[in-house]
């Protein structure tokens, strides 16, 4: 069992439940210890750096030198907060003047960072430390050559903080092939949903989902599969608006990984939050099999 | 695709307002008037008015931009368009990456915090990736919107500024993102028209408990409020 500290992720107590309900469903079985950090608040997200770009970087260092205290790596399962994290820490390297205020800041609370926190994305440890291998292992159901389209999403490879490549991802890939379901090429999977933008540019940001949609089924995935938050929710939850919106017919699950890990370490779907999908995962669940049905062929 | 141009009388204006530079401009050679040439559109002649104000020290715009955190790769561009062709956005875009750059170059400024541009970005890294020249032109954007809000440019052609102005109240109200508020507050300040047209997608997501109508409380709340008025003493910016 090894610990880190967690950092769950606005997203994770609305839009993104089923992430984090899933993300605690698998973490023992898979033998991390996951200790949530005390009071933690805001990343610091892109939309506060619009706002002030000095002070995004401080909200970013109370949660970094909360973390600093735990003395252990920090882990979140959201991408966004893994970037806005990761580069908060680039920042006060780069900038010592902002650094010493933004120190003399949190003294106030009596907190204080010495920039020694090692931020990691969740896919990241599930890759590294756990491993794909040690998932197979674990896992007691099969996906049986269930077709995924594996959408890492913009920021968990970009802009590069060291793990998989930026422009073709492998990672993602190889932890589905890991539960028995067929990665299909998927030449956008790498490619933006246009995030956040989904609210003010609702038009504009339809039309990248609909891309991604397209190239998923041209390619012939029967569900989509992705770490992000703000990736599942669009592709999911504004499913229906890009049908609307383009007279089409998608009728395409998106699961985040961690649910499909959860559903091969046969966790019931309800404890994985998967009852909270908008698009139905049926045909998913339907391809389950048990690793022994698929060995003898029945 | 056509990328809007910058019109010469835009350049003109920026640099002849300057008295500083229109009494040098009468000592170069034709009056200065090669730095407008009509096929010079804006690029090259904005460039060529870079190097001059960069010679004589009259722009400030770019050691503004290269200032502010992530804006300091803007120097090391080669316009070499990179980031323009590989930017999703570009289409949407009043000035595509390469050209804001120029822009800022040129000093601008005006011209580029009132654009939609950086609001348009999608922080998908992609340009960042690929810069060949490790200009990070996504913390470029960042830079540019924060700059933007901190000078109070009304930004036309786009609602990302309304959206990224109540996802901030919401923290500094709540020390997290609560995302009903932050819709609510959302269409409340732009479009409550828009928001009926949303109800059925939220209805989905509050029956799937996937938006709650009441934030969470967090004791981390109170301490980000300390840490931040403190912040704004130090930095001498309330």
């Amino acid at each position: 069992m090894k610990a880190y500290a967690y950092f769950p992720g606005c997203s994770s107590e609305a839009s993104a439940r089923g992430l984090s309900i899933s993300v605690d469903a698998i973490a023992h079985a898979l033998g991390m210890e996951l200790n949530e950090l005390a009071d933690w608040t805001c990343c610091g997200s892109t939309p506060y750096g619009s706002q002030r770009e000095d002070e995004a970087v401080l909200v970013a260092a109370r949660n970094l030198a909360i973390a600093e205290k735990t003395g252990l790596d920090l882990v979140t399962p959201c991408s966004n907060c893994f970037v806005t994290l990761s580069t908060a820490q680039s920042r006060l390297k780069e900038h010592p003047k902002l650094a010493r205020q933004v120190s003399e800041a949190l003294s106030v609370v009596g907190l204080s960072y010495q920039g020694k926190v090692r931020v990691r994305h969740l896919v990241e440890v599930l890759y590294n430390d756990i491993s794909p291998q040690a998932i197979a292992e674990k896992a007691q159901q099969s996906f049986n050559g269930l077709k995924v389209a594996p959408y890492y999403g913009c920021q968990l490879a970009r802009p590069d903080f060291g793990f998989d490549h930026p422009e073709s991802p492998q990672s993602l890939d190889v932890l589905v092939k890991a539960l028995g379901a067929e990665p299909v090429p998927f030449p956008l999977k790498n490619r933006c949903c246009g995030g956040s933008m989904i609210i003010p540019e609702e038009d504009m940001a339809l039309g990248l989902i609909r891309k991604i949609l397209d190239n998923a089924l041209a390619n012939g995935a029967q569900c989509i599969v992705t770490p992000c938050p703000l990736c599942q929710t669009n592709l999911d939850a504004y499913q229906s608006r890009v049908n609307g919106k383009f007279k089409a017919s998608y009728n395409m699950p998106v699961l985040f990984v961690t649910q499909l890990i959860g559903l091969a370490l046969d966790v019931p779907p309800a404890g994985l939050g998967i009852n909270m999908n908008i698009v139905s995962p049926a045909r998913v669940l339907a391809h389950i099999k048990t690793k022994q049905e698929v060995k003898s062929g029945t | 695709m056509t990328e809007p141009r910058i019109s010469d009388s835009s350049c003109k204006s920026v640099f002849l307002t300057r008295p500083e530079v229109a009494g040098r401009l009468e000592n170069l050679p034709y009056g200065g008037q090669s730095l407008f040439s009509r096929d010079a559109h804006s690029n090259r002649s904005c460039y060529g008015l870079a190097v001059y104000a960069n010679i004589h020290g009259v722009m400030s715009f770019v050691e503004e931009v290269a200032a502010t955190p992530g804006g300091a790769g803007i120097r090391a561009c080669i316009q070499c368009g990179v980031c323009s062709g590989s930017c999703p956005m570009a289409d949407h875009m009043e000035y595509p990456p390469r050209k804001m750059i120029a822009m800022i170059r040129a000093g601008l400024r005006d011209e580029v915090l009132s654009s939609n541009a950086p609001w348009h970005c999608l922080s998908c890294y992609m340009c960042t990736v690929r810069c060949p020249r490790g200009v990070k032109p996504t913390e470029l954007a960042h830079a540019l919107e924060s700059l933007a809000t901190e000078h109070g440019y009304r930004v036309k052609d786009t609602r990302t500024p309304a959206m990224y102005r109540s996802f901030v109240q919401s923290i500094r109200g709540n020390g997290r993102v609560h995302e009903f508020g932050m819709m609510f507050r959302y269409f409340l300040s732009t479009s409550p028209m828009a928001a009926i047209k949303m109800t059925p997608l939220a209805i989905k997501l509050f029956l799937r408990q996937r938006m709650p109508l009441v934030p969470r409380h967090t004791k981390g709340k109170e301490d980000l409020a300390r840490i931040i008025a403190r912040f704004r003493e130090v930095r001498g910016n309330p």
